[in-house]
């Protein structure tokens, strides 16, 4: 497995750039954990910028991992594309331990990899940046007719959708009389 | 590259749906028959204090020459025309459905934001005498109906008549009552309120006028009744056995102060607080206040 490590630059902000300071407050070791998606890269991420994820914030409350165990086993997101999982990262990042923004202007414009960027948080359950998403997904359709949202927005007619369901009865059908005869069969 | 909106998980598409403005979430719902069900879903709600109906969208329609104007309130204002088979949105971007007539985009709109009736249907000067029977069927039922002051006399009368069943309160603009029209026939109507409105003819009402009244609450802007009139009105109540159920009249106009003595003069009373109190033998009562206009209200 191929292991670049990131996320470390943005975490590196947090720590103490003044002696008094930190002598006043001893500073707690933040704890990290690692991620990868389809392509396998692995991402370090800092436990505080995965709180924002409440399927990852579970699964490290349950599972109670030590770092060396997390360095291990690196949660997997098979269903995730490698640079939309680092788009997720970069934005946990940015965001963590932050109050934030009404409107994220970082997002993707390319409608392919918004599309894949609500997907991956919607499973990721990171709440902020769904909302974000889908107001950028909604932008697409500003002030557009009927017909052009349809065509950006690949919406099939009344037709199309009854064809569909037709199909969809058609094949469930068949396979309820495959079903039956297979059972027919086994019996006899 | 498109994108299958359709394929994202619910939550997401609702989401996504409550994002948009009022007027995409409509050219949304007009795809198919799926986004129109997927928009009605969403039941769009709002917080809006200036409305009396708050956590619903408000839906004014106002009846043009040959379009109807929609203007729906979130409470940022979104308007739209619908005519014929076409919608036309705001930058004069027009959109035909063939199949659609004017009662088909009014039930649609009604339908997609889960309401029963509009809240505002408002009625303006250009709009036809011919096409008000055409509202009825198209509307069958509003929160206000509104009768704009600059409306013919003509319109103002048959709107009145023909609308006002379908209607939970109308609000006139135009005094239409100075000669012909006797006002006891509006007053007779089984409404639940009834506000007059012109500031320029103030509406003249009678002690008879007021006997006659069924509406449940009459607001008058600019009413005008004498206080002979007043007083014959609350001496006839005071003998006759008429009941008043849940009736209001208020009356409003800053250019007389209302006079207690000629108000009251033959009819006995007490104060009770800030309210003249009548008793009748029947064990009715009436509570009213006066100052610069009167509040009647039957207990």
């Amino acid at each position: 497995m191929s292991s670049t490590e990131q996320g470390t630059s943005s975490a590196a902000p947090a720590e103490p750039t003044t002696a008094p300071e930190s002598a006043a407050a001893p500073e707690v070791p933040e704890s990290f954990y690692y991620v990868h998606g389809k392509d396998k890269v692995v991402h370090k991420v800092s436990a505080g910028a995965l709180q924002h994820s409440a399927l990852i914030h579970g699964m490290i409350s349950n599972l109670g991992y030590t770092e060396e165990q997390a360095k291990a086993n690196p949660f997997p997101f098979e269903n995730i594309d490698g640079d939309i999982l680092q788009m997720v990262v970069d934005w946990c990042n940015q965001h963590k331990g932050k109050p934030t923004p009404p409107e994220d202007t970082n997002l993707p414009k390319q409608k392919e990899k918004l599309f894949d960027l609500v997907l991956a948080v919607n499973y990721l359950e990171i709440k902020e940046l769904l909302t974000y998403c889908c107001k950028q997904v909604a932008m697409m359709v500003k002030g557009k007719s009927p017909e052009e949202i349809r065509e950006i927005w690949m919406i099939p007619t009344d037709a199309e959708d009854e064809a569909a369901e037709k199909e969809a009865k058609k094949r469930a059908g068949k396979e309820a009389a495959g079903e039956t005869a297979a059972a027919a069969g086994d019996a006899k | 590259m498109p994108i299958r909106i359709l394929s994202l998980p619910v939550k997401d598409l609702q989401y996504v749906i409550n994002s948009m403005d009022v007027i995409d979430s409509i050219s949304f719902s007009l795809c198919s028959k799926r986004t129109k069900n997927l928009v009605k879903a969403s039941n769009r709600k709002i917080d809006f204090l200036r409305y009396p109906r708050r956590g619903t969208l408000h839906i004014f329609a106002q009846v043009r020459e040959n379009f109807i104007r929609f203007n729906i309130s979130t409470p940022e204002s979104h308007y739209f025309n619908v005519f014929d088979s076409c919608i036309e949105f705001a930058q004069g971007k027009f959109w035909r459905k063939p199949e659609f007539t004017i009662g088909d985009w009014v039930s649609h709109i009604l339908s997609i934001f889960n309401k029963s009736m509009v809240d505002d249907l408002v009625i303006c000067d250009d709009c036809p005498i011919f096409f008000v029977d055409n509202v009825k069927q198209v509307f069958r039922k509003c929160e206000e109906l509104r009768i704009r002051g600059n409306c013919s006399r003509q319109l103002t009368n048959s709107t009145f008549f023909k609308l006002a069943p379908i209607s939970e309160q109308v609000n006139i603009g135009s005094n239409i009552f100075e000669d012909e029209n006797d006002i006891s026939k509006f007053m007779s109507l089984n409404l639940k309120t009834l506000i007059f409105d012109d500031f320029e003819n103030p509406f003249r009402l009678t002690a008879g006028d007021l006997m006659s009244l069924n509406i449940e609450e009459v607001l008058m802007g600019t009413g005008n009744i004498s206080e002979r009139e007043l007083n014959r009105f609350l001496k006839l109540w005071m003998k006759s056995n008429h009941r008043f159920d849940r009736k209001k009249l208020i009356t409003q106009h800053s250019r007389v102060k209302y006079k207690e003595d000629q108000i009251f003069k033959g009819i006995k009373f007490e104060i009770v607080h800030e309210y003249y109190l009548l008793k009748r033998e029947d064990g009715k009562e009436l509570r009213a206040v006066l100052d610069y206009g009167f509040q009647i209200e039957f207990l």
